[in-house]
């Protein structure tokens, strides 16, 4: 079972390698947008560590209403709201739940990807976050389907969050300020969709260490 | 007030835009910037809790529009908007008009009076000015302009008016009125004064089109009738809108429908029943005193408009009043009528049209304002729309009440010395909101139906009353018996004496029936021996309130007033929470309402008051002690709290006291905020009733110290129970200790009890034990004199009493009290059940 303190792990890893790379999502934006997604997620996870504390008895639903809150209230771009909904969806799909099954995973994964496609009015091919993030959660979902533990169905998340990332270099971006520069933007990878994958991958990495 | 609000990512541009809106409106619109972000490495962004403040800043029922710059300033105030209630977020529109132009427009809208709709409208097609301005319009104006009002082709024409006076308030109602015959989208414009597109359907806005004689104008229609649209509005225009007498539609035909016939004889009246109930007894014929209005060449039009100006606001002062003291005579009346009184005396129409009228034709105040008044009632007749003609009554009534204020001609209101029924032609709203329901006892009117405002008004008071009576009325003599059948919309005059007993029969029977039902929801809580005690109610919100009432509370012993900062991202105001508080105690009426101040902690996280999690919560930084330490937060809250106490049945009560000092403490705070209070003027109950939440042991061993501070105690068990037996109550190892029938749990409150009582004071319990029934013999029996519990719980809580002795709760109090283990207790309780 995914328990408290593996989510406690899961959000530290994501704020660890969102820290290491920092500069590369940075990057990755000024290529096509306002140059700050690495400082803003950095900012936003370093205001979640901070909040986040070691209490046993908390339930997982109320700590990523706690990381929702705290990146809404810190990451000044769109990636705040954003992301800050995907936690506070995620949160709600599994409520005061203390122990996580795989399914919840998933359950949690996907109310969260679909709060953000909500909030964002986004589609997949539009250069976002969700082109590495839904085939993950899709992948993840088949995997468990097909009778895989969580570990290998994570793995295969992982891998189809990549591939997506990956993807995003030849598209044309339709939302946010990398939309301005239209045909521009082809040829370069998308730093939201990238950010997205590090979350997953710090997914994974709770089960491939633990 | 309209509200703007400005997102950008920069704070240099939301500032720079405001400004300049600021400059075109001489400050007068509310216009809040949230804009930029502050962090050490850039300030570009935007910051949804600084979008959810702005917005709150300047939020009124009367809309808030938010214009946003790129990209996540929409998705940062779209996420911002979702943390507003329901009712708040449908006031709240995003639009995606051009910042700097959208802005401005938006506040020069607001400033001239426009509804939401129009502002909205204005801003949208903002970008017109500038197209003009580079030459643009002529090639783009299908797409750009027409496109956003119309969803389909548009068919468009231009015309003078040629007829006498232009479109003012008759034609301009005709003009309407064919308009809504069709289901096209209709606009039009004055082009001779440059005006923007207006909704033909709407007859405000057709009249700020200001369209005289030799205007031209654009109707442009789009939809499946625009051609037919288009040809009436041209056949109406070039008829010069058929300047004979209006056919009026008849103002009774409709009411004739809904009209009752029973066996019509001589001496009955019939008309429409608008509140039910039977009424016998005297008649009282009200003739509201219209004073003549004399009209005369006044030397001076500025003179005369200082006189008409000084009037409104005067009125305006009265209505205010009125307001304010209708609130309890009125109880549940809704008061909104007042809100669009003030809306009339706001109204451009009528204040530009009476300053017209003086100016031009340079005569007295009085004799303007009448004329003024007229056309605008002769345009709403011939609307045709009942529910827009009702609104005759009301304009009315400010009429009469300006004209009264300008002649200084005192209106009378109808009070007649001994109780009767009152006769009227019609009544107005703020006659009929000044009824006294021990004067009146049913409501007979000339005119009116169900929609008028004073039926709304005699239902929510439970006055019979029957209206659409017609001439018929004149035939009620002064001095005959009346009876009024508010059920079936009959009058009987001089009634025989067979007729009379049957009614007084009716009659009783319904004051009985009504009577028995209030008491069987609030019958008082008692033992079988005649012991009663208070029962109220654990409430969070109003609805809570409501359905406790509706249960038969006799107040509320809890309001959880930290609801009120959860799920938010910013602290709720004190004009915010002085709103909620009043609603409860109005709601409440006579009955006690206990508020709790902010009880929060570590295990109830609120993001914003940064309260860090603790590793014992339970025994860390929450209640009394966070707003002994938050004194910002807790002032405005007993601010909030003082204001609403002024002259309504509210108290005070802290949460987790722990020491005297803390009382003492608190009570300075709130002292000084007294002070603070009086020094502005503001009143509030000065002998505020001030309890504190006994929920640590050491408030139960303190407690006869402790009550000398308090005019209360409120037994918190929850919390007592895991405080006396060091038992988290959340530890599924330990939760089995956490028992509230535990003895050592029994003697405390026993000990809670008898410190009250030796100080001759009051102590009640609002935890959960409270409303637990078994417990109900106990605590009774331990002498609690006010039971705190959930709404629901209440009725079958006070059947149970009504079942129980007293002196056996006393018997079994006083054995539970030796008993050594809950085991013990339990076994005790059994016995007592057997009996």
């Amino acid at each position: 079972m995914f328990t408290y303190k593996d989510t406690l792990t899961w959000i530290r890893l994501t704020a660890q390698y969102i820290e290491e790379n920092k500069d590369y999502l940075t990057d990755l934006d000024r290529a096509i947008g306002d140059a700050d997604h690495g400082s803003n997620m950095d900012r936003g996870f370093k205001k979640v560590m901070k909040r986040i504390t070691t209490c046993e008895d908390e339930d997982i639903g109320s700590m990523l209403n706690m990381v929702g809150m705290a990146l809404i209230s810190s990451v000044g771009g769109a990636a705040g709201p954003l992301y800050g909904t995907f936690y506070l969806q995620a949160a709600k799909a599994i409520n005061s739940k203390k122990e996580l099954s795989p399914e919840d995973i998933a359950a949690l994964l996907e109310a969260g990807t679909e709060g953000l496609i909500k909030r964002g009015k986004t589609n997949p091919g539009d250069k976002t976050i969700i082109d590495s993030l839904q085939p993950g959660v899709e992948a993840l979902k088949k995997s468990l389907r097909d009778g895989n533990d969580i570990t290998a169905a994570m793995q295969d998340a992982v891998q189809s969050a990549e591939e997506g990332m990956r993807h995003t270099i030849p598209l044309v971006a339709k939302k946010g300020r990398a939309s301005y520069l239209g045909e521009r933007s082809a040829g370069h990878q998308d730093p939201g969709a990238t950010s997205a994958f590090y979350i997953l991958k710090a997914l994974r990495d709770v089960f491939v260490s633990g | 007030m309209i509200g703007i609000v400005i997102v950008s990512h920069s704070k240099n541009l939301g500032e720079g835009v405001r400004e300049l809106a600021m400059q075109m409106t001489h400050e007068k619109v509310p216009i809040a910037v949230a804009a930029g972000i502050d962090t050490p490495d850039t300030s570009l962004g935007t910051d949804t809790s600084q979008i959810f403040q702005a917005i709150e800043s300047i939020y009124s029922d009367d809309g808030v529009i938010v214009f946003m710059d790129l990209g996540s300033a929409i998705l940062s105030t779209e996420t911002a908007i979702d943390f507003f209630p329901p009712h708040q977020k449908e006031n709240i529109y995003l639009c995606e008009a051009p910042l700097v132009e959208g802005v401005l427009t938006a506040a020069v809208q607001v400033a001239g009076g426009s509804n939401i709709d129009d502002v909205l409208y204005e801003a949208r097609n903002a970008l017109r000015a500038k197209a003009s301005q580079l030459g643009i319009e002529d090639t783009t104006k299908k797409d750009s302009e027409t496109k956003s009002i119309f969803k389909e082709s548009t068919q468009e024409i231009v015309l003078p008016v040629r007829n006498r006076l232009g479109l003012h308030a008759r034609p301009a109602a005709k003009f309407v009125s064919t308009a809504n015959k069709f289901s096209s989208e209709i606009f039009v414009k004055n082009l001779s004064k440059n005006t923007d597109f207006v909704n033909a359907k709407s007859i405000n806005q057709i009249i700020t089109l200001g369209i005289r004689h030799g205007n031209k104008i654009m109707i442009a229609s789009s939809g499946i009738d625009a051609g037919d649209s288009i040809l009436a509005l041209k056949k109406l225009i070039e008829s010069n809108f058929d300047e004979e007498e209006p056919e009026f539609i008849s103002l009774t035909l409709k009411e004739e429908e809904e009209r009752m016939t029973p066996e019509r004889r001589a001496d009955t009246l019939s008309g429409i029943p608008v509140s039910p109930g039977i009424a016998i007894g005297p008649v009282y014929i009200y003739r509201p005193h219209i004073p003549d209005i004399p009209e005369y060449v006044a030397p001076s039009p500025d003179t005369e408009m200082t006189r008409f100006l000084h009037a409104i606001d005067e009125v305006k002062n009265d209505i205010e009043r009125i307001r304010q003291n209708s609130s309890t005579s009125m109880d549940r009346y809704d008061a909104s009528i007042f809100e669009a009184h003030l809306l009339y005396l706001n109204d451009p129409a009528l204040i530009e049209r009476t300053r017209d009228i003086i100016f031009k034709e340079a005569i007295n105040a009085e004799a303007a304002w009448q004329s003024a008044i007229r056309e605008m009632i002769i345009s709403y007749k011939s609307l045709g729309d009942q529910l827009v003609r009702d609104r005759e009554v009301d304009l009315l009534d400010i009429s009469s009440q300006v004209i009264s204020r300008l002649t200084g001609i005192r209106r009378r209101h109808p009070e007649p010395e001994n109780a009767a029924i009152l006769v009227v032609g019609e009544l107005n709203p703020s006659e009929a909101a000044q009824l006294k329901k021990d004067k009146i006892l049913a409501l007979c009117s000339e005119k009116g139906n169900k929609t008028s405002h004073s039926a709304i008004m005699a239902r929510s008071i439970g006055l019979p009353a029957v209206f659409g009576i017609g001439e018929d009325i004149d035939k009620i003599d002064e001095n005959s018996t009346l009876i009024v059948d508010g059920n079936q919309g009959i009058i009987i005059m001089d009634p025989d004496a067979v007729t009379l007993a049957r009614y007084r029969d009716l009659r009783d029977k319904e004051i009985q029936e009504k009577q028995e039902t209030i008491s069987r929801a609030f019958q008082k809580a008692s033992t079988i021996d005649g012991a009663s005690v208070s029962v109220v109610a654990n409430v969070a919100n109003i609805t809570d309130i409501k359905t406790a009432l509706e249960n038969g509370a006799n107040g509320v012993g809890l309001f959880r007033t930290e609801y009120l900062y959860m799920n938010r991202l910013s602290l709720p105001s004190e004009e915010e929470q002085y709103k909620i508080y009043k609603e409860a105690a109005d709601l409440l009426g006579d009955r006690l309402l206990t508020l709790r101040t902010l009880d929060i902690g570590g295990d109830k996280p609120i993001p914003y008051l940064n309260i860090k999690k603790e590793p014992n919560p339970f025994l860390g930084w929450r209640g009394l002690r966070y707003c002994l330490d938050e004194i910002g937060i807790f002032k405005t809250q007993l601010r909030a709290i003082l204001r609403a106490s002024h002259e309504r049945n509210v108290q005070i009560m802290f949460p987790m006291v722990a020491t005297v000092p803390e009382v003492r403490a608190a009570k300075a705070i709130l002292v000084e905020v007294m002070k603070e209070l009086s020094q502005a003027g503001i009143s509030f109950n000065r002998d505020i009733k001030i309890g504190a939440m006994i929920e640590i042991p050491s408030a139960v061993v303190m407690g006869p110290h402790l009550i000398k501070e308090v005019d209360f105690f409120s037994l918190g068990t929850n919390d007592l129970t895991q405080y006396v037996l060091a038992a988290d109550r959340s530890n599924t190892n330990v939760v089995a200790l956490c028992d509230p029938f535990d003895p050592a749990v029994l003697m405390m409150i026993r000990d809670t009890i008898a410190a009250a009582h030796a100080a001759g004071k009051m102590a009640g319990m609002c935890g959960e034990m409270a409303g637990d029934l078994r417990a109900l013999p106990i605590l009774l029996g331990l002498g609690l004199d006010e039971f705190s519990m959930i709404p629901t719980v209440i009725s079958e809580w006070k059947e149970k009493l009504r079942q129980t002795s007293l002196r056996k709760a006393k018997e079994l109090a006083e054995q539970v009290l030796q008993c050594i283990s809950v085991e013990e207790v339990k076994s005790k309780y059994a016995d007592y059940l057997k009996e």
